[in-house]
């Protein structure tokens, strides 16, 4: 079992995957962490509600490396393939992919709720619109992580059309493709998100308004994450 | 009298949180007595891992049922069911705790459709997003009773995710397509417009745009829930197969199954609501008078 070449990659796809997957969601979680210090150095009065907020904020940033660790124990602990050379790069492409793909998420992630903790502790009566925006723009800024994992566990589960050396390279840029076009989007998506959490947190009577022009926006900026998981599909399907 | 009203809050709060610190108590110590009887091993990964090859490479054609899935879906609906009928047991005008809870639980969700959605189509849709709502948190708070081999949460399948995915998809498009009538729904695939002068041209080029983002929200809404349940649900069963089973595993289930559980209820309810809400379009003509 030392000797099989298959354990092998797997293990150096699982090491990529965490290693690097953990990255971008610590330094986000980090950043939230440091504006609710920020913020309860301010207000120390509303400090329950700012370590509430923090305390979801750093959940769902949390789940990017989720996604990162699941398949690296998806990896390790699991026969995943036995023979065949392209499910051996299509094992690395799977770690490349979530490894790089929740770098974006991650700090977009951070960023947005960074900002709507420091926009609690600026307007404390407007948590709730606070809290329910920061939620539901984290979860949109969550989809290229998604799709990165998307890909992953298509790498790694799905009965391969073809075969061949070339094939078997192109899973590993499938893989590539994905990961890398994944760190784009979400760092926009979060970045926008954050300054308009910001000027929720100012007027939150301004909600429908800001949220259906920066859903609209986040939209665009996602379908350029949509794209590279269609060519990502695409380079495993068709070419 | 300021007095007595001050030492009975403090003594309701104090019994609070003795009651809620008591049961967190009593659930861990339960577990962690039954524990090492508890068949949990690295086969719950490998049979997770082989589900997913079923769904993924598809080689069940159609034929093929996903048994304990479906079981755990009809527990499922059997709980909501026996809670929707202890909820309506008696309507009183001033309620009492029992509906007051209730009507908390309804108020939420009335309110934020209510800003979104404006009355009308708020009143109609509420029962839609408490049953997605109580149906994802029931799933995953029913992981508490891991300790009964065949129950799991049915979220843990891609199918289960993809379902209710699809049927927000059909909700959102479909009511767009009945409130706004179908050709201004069909205009906004192709905005932004060109304009020359005071001719409006559909602008092709956005098209497809628009239509991957759709099938891209499909997909990344699914597949959120998919990922943090079945995540949680592997990083569960390996770390308590690393560690034996000792004193940890219930704080995992603490926070992987109920805490990120009702997050990611929460979340998947509010992107339904928003997914309407965006194309049903503004709602100014409703006269929203939150002030300018």
């Amino acid at each position: 079992m030392a000797t099989d070449p298959f354990m092998a990659v797997s293990v150096c796809a699982a090491a990529f995957a965490i290693g690097m997957g953990a990255i971008g969601p610590s330094l986000g979680i980090g950043r939230i962490g440091s504006a609710a210090l920020k913020s309860i150095h301010y207000q120390p009065a509303i400090s329950s509600a700012l370590m509430k907020n923090m305390l979801i904020g750093m959940a769902v940033t949390e789940s990017s490396a989720i996604f990162a660790l699941v398949t690296a124990m998806i990896l390790l602990f699991t026969p995943v393939a036995t023979a065949g050379w392209e499910k051996m790069y299509a094992i690395a492409g799977a770690g490349l992919s979530i490894g790089f793909g929740t770098l974006g998420s991650g700090l977009g992630e951070g960023f947005i709720a960074s900002k709507a903790v420091e926009s609690v502790g600026r307007n404390p009566e407007s948590e709730p619109v606070i809290t329910r925006f920061m939620l539901l723009t984290q979860a949109i800024t969550e989809s290229p992580a998604v799709f990165a994992l998307v890909i992953s566990l298509s790498l790694l589960f799905v009965d391969l059309p073809k075969s061949g050396f070339a094939y078997a390279v192109s899973l590993l840029a499938t893989g590539l493709c994905m990961g890398i076009g994944a760190i784009g989007p979400a760092i926009g998506e979060g970045y926008a998100a954050g300054v308009a959490c910001e000027a929720v947190g100012k007027k939150p009577s301004s909600f429908p308004v800001v949220i259906r022009t920066l859903l609209l926006g986040m939209a665009l900026a996602e379908s350029c994450g949509v794209y590279a998981m269609v060519v990502a599909l695409c380079i495993m399907y068709f070419a | 009298m300021q007095a007595i009203l001050e030492k009975a809050s403090n003594l309701i709060a104090a019994r609070k949180k003795a009651f809620i610190w008591g049961s967190i108590i009593a659930l861990c110590l339960f577990e962690i007595i039954v524990s090492p009887f508890v068949h949990s091993s690295m086969a719950r990964v490998t049979e997770h891992v082989e589900n997913m090859k079923v769904i993924f490479g598809i080689a069940i054609p159609f034929g093929g049922i996903n048994a304990k899935v479906l079981l755990n879906t009809w527990l499922i609906m059997a709980l909501m069911i026996i809670f929707a009928l202890i909820g309506r047991r008696k309507f009183e005008t001033f309620p009492g705790r029992r509906q007051g809870m209730f009507e908390l639980v309804y108020e939420l969700f009335y309110n934020l459709a209510q800003e979104s959605l404006g009355e009308r189509m708020a009143r109609r849709y509420t029962p839609y997003l408490l049953t997605l709502f109580f149906f994802i948190l029931l799933s995953d708070w029913v992981l508490s009773f891991y300790l009964f081999p065949w129950v799991e949460e049915p979220t843990i399948s891609l199918n289960t995710t993809l379902a209710l995915g699809t049927i927000a998809f059909f909700v959102s498009h479909i009511t767009a397509i009945k409130e706004k009538g179908f050709l201004h729904y069909i205009s906004h695939y192709f905005e932004p417009m060109i304009e020359i002068g005071p001719v409006k041209i559909p602008n092709i080029l956005f098209f497809p745009i628009h239509v991957i983002g759709e099938l891209g929200k499909v997909i990344s809404h699914s597949f959120r829930l998919f990922g943090n349940i079945l995540g949680g649900a592997i990083i569960y069963v390996v770390v308590s197969a690393l560690i034996h089973e000792m004193i940890l595993p219930p704080g995992l289930i603490l926070f992987l199954g109920i805490f990120i559980g009702t997050i990611q209820a929460f979340v998947f309810t509010l992107l339904a609501l928003t997914y309407i809400t965006i194309l049903v379009g503004p709602e100014e003509e409703e006269g929203e008078n939150h002030g300018h």
